[in-house]
């Protein structure tokens, strides 16, 4: 039993701005966002608006994997366009679900300026 | 100099009830805010959306919230320094508090409320060399006075409402202006967008879609902005200004220079009254801390309502509190 769930999870790595890193191993759950598991993991990610792609504060830079994730709806791609500094490859945290593609995948948290 | 019974320090929900709750003790408050406006999160991030969790209101927006939060005080009179951050709390011998603003507004009070929120809403500012160095020397955040670039070439950068309404505002004041945005659609309010590309079209602005803004030049006062085009070119553009426009963001400011006993961002309260480590000041909403704490505006509520209590001794000190319902008391207006 106890090895059917672990096959299951997944794991990704994720970069805080000091340059630190670890790796989450989590079993995915469309309810939950990339930004909710990075703060139950004790990163430092404010995501001040909870969710809302309203305030961009939950911004990480996808460094590997980019290419498997859907593209951002119109809400998330209007916060981001209205950020200062992303690059091509920025996403709003709390619009990514967690789900399985984001296993292997890499992300850097990225300085709330 | 203005003088108060009590300073508030934060114009958002629960500042604003807090003028409600002093209001009923006898106590005036005067309110500062960094923003132009009051209503603090619930007017600069979402006014249009709805709450659910305000008790009595099965749903109500941030902006009618904070309207009715507004019609709610107004017999209580508070009086409001907007635009303008608080600098520093200085303690003066006789035991009240001097505190200025970044306008050098200096405001007087026996006590000090901080109802900082999350922090002061400050402009995103992108990240270009120097740009600090050319604040105030051709580099602005906000446009507070239009007429100021009557006759100069201005650059602004930004995609959202505020880069348009100003492009627009500006074409017709300034010799020259030039908006530079990254990407290749505008997702503001479509009219705004489509009267920008009329100008455009028209030769009376210049529009450089998919590009950024990458150095300033000049030797102390901006003379160019340095812009990169997507395709790969790049170029300077002519400038006496340059107007960055991304939005605003909260971040702590100030409030972590005054020596208040703090928990990371957040001010480390006394349950009892929400007091901090320094006598007659408090912390409510969502800038303080304790253990249980939770950021919603109805717990905001009720730590006014504690707060207001406890100050009174420190304005009225030969007097003794008679705790009475509005319904039993009414509401006396100033
Ligand atoms: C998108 C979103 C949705 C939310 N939804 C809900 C909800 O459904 N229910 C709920 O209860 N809560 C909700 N919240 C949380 C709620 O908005 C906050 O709890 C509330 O705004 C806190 O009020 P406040 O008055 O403590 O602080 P704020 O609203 O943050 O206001 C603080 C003000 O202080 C000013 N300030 C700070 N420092 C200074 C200084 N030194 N000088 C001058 N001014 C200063 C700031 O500019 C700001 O305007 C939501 C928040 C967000 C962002
Ligand atoms: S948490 Fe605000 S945009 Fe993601």
């Amino acid at each position: 039993m106890g090895s059917m769930r672990s096959e299951r999870k997944i794991e990704f790595k994720a970069y805080d701005t000091d340059g630190d890193w670890r790796t989450v191993e989590i079993t995915p759950d469309a309810s939950l966002s990339l930004l909710d598991v990075l703060q139950s993991n004790g990163f430092d990610i404010p995501g001040v608006c909870g969710g809302l792609a309203l305030c961009g504060t939950c911004l990480v830079k996808v460094i590997c994997g980019y290419e498997k994730l859907p593209p951002p709806d119109d809400e998330e791609a209007a916060m981001l366009e209205m950020l200062p500094d992303t690059n091509p490859k920025d996403r709003l945290s709390c619009q990514l679900p967690l789900s399985s593609i984001m296993n292997g995948m890499v992300f850097r948290l990225q300085n709330y300026e | 100099m203005i003088s108060s019974d009590i300073c508030i320090i934060g114009a958002g929900p629960v500042g604003l009830f807090a003028v409600f709750e002093t209001g009923l003790l006898k106590m005036r408050c005067h309110v500062v805010d960094v923003l132009p406006q009051v209503g603090g999160q619930l007017t600069e991030i979402y006014p249009g959306k709805p709450i659910y969790d305000i008790p009595g209101y099965p749903k109500i927006t941030g902006e009618e919230l904070v309207g009715q939060l507004m019609t709610q005080i107004a017999p209580f009179k508070p009086s409001f320094t907007l635009g303008e951050r608080v600098e520093q709390v200085s303690r003066q011998r006789d035991e009240t508090f001097l505190l200025t603003t970044s306008a050098g507004t200096v405001i007087s009070a026996r006590v000090v409320v901080i109802a900082g929120g999350l922090g002061c809403f400050e402009p995103r500012k992108p990240v270009i060399p120097d740009l600090n160095l050319y604040e105030g020397n051709g580099v602005a955040y906000s446009v507070r006075d239009p007429e100021v670039f009557r006759g100069h070439k201005v650059v602004i950068a930004g995609g959202g409402d505020s880069a348009l309404d100003w492009t627009l505002v500006l074409a017709g004041i300034a010799d020259k202006v030039t908006l530079v945005h990254r990407g290749n659609t505008f997702r503001g309010a479509p009219d705004t967008a489509s009267r920008v590309q009329e100008l455009a079209n028209a030769g009376k602005l210049d529009l450089i879609i998919r590009a950024h803004t990458t150095h300033l030049t000049g030797k102390g006062k901006l003379n160019g902005v340095g812009v990169s085009l997507h395709g790969g070119d790049s170029l300077i553009i002519p400038a006496d200004d340059f107007i960055p426009l991304f939005g605003l963001t909260p971040r702590l400011g100030p409030i972590a220079e005054w020596g208040l006993n703090m928990d990371k961002d957040a001010i480390n309260v006394n349950t009892i009254d929400y007091s901090t480590s320094e006598e007659r000041i408090y912390a409510i909403g969502d800038i303080n801390h304790y253990p249980g704490k939770l950021k919603l505006i109805l717990c905001g509520f009720h730590e006014a309502a504690l707060m207001a209590r406890s100050a009174f001794r420190f304005v009225y000190p030969d007097q003794r509190i008679n705790f009475k319902y509005t319904t039993v008391y009414g509401i006396n207006a100033f």
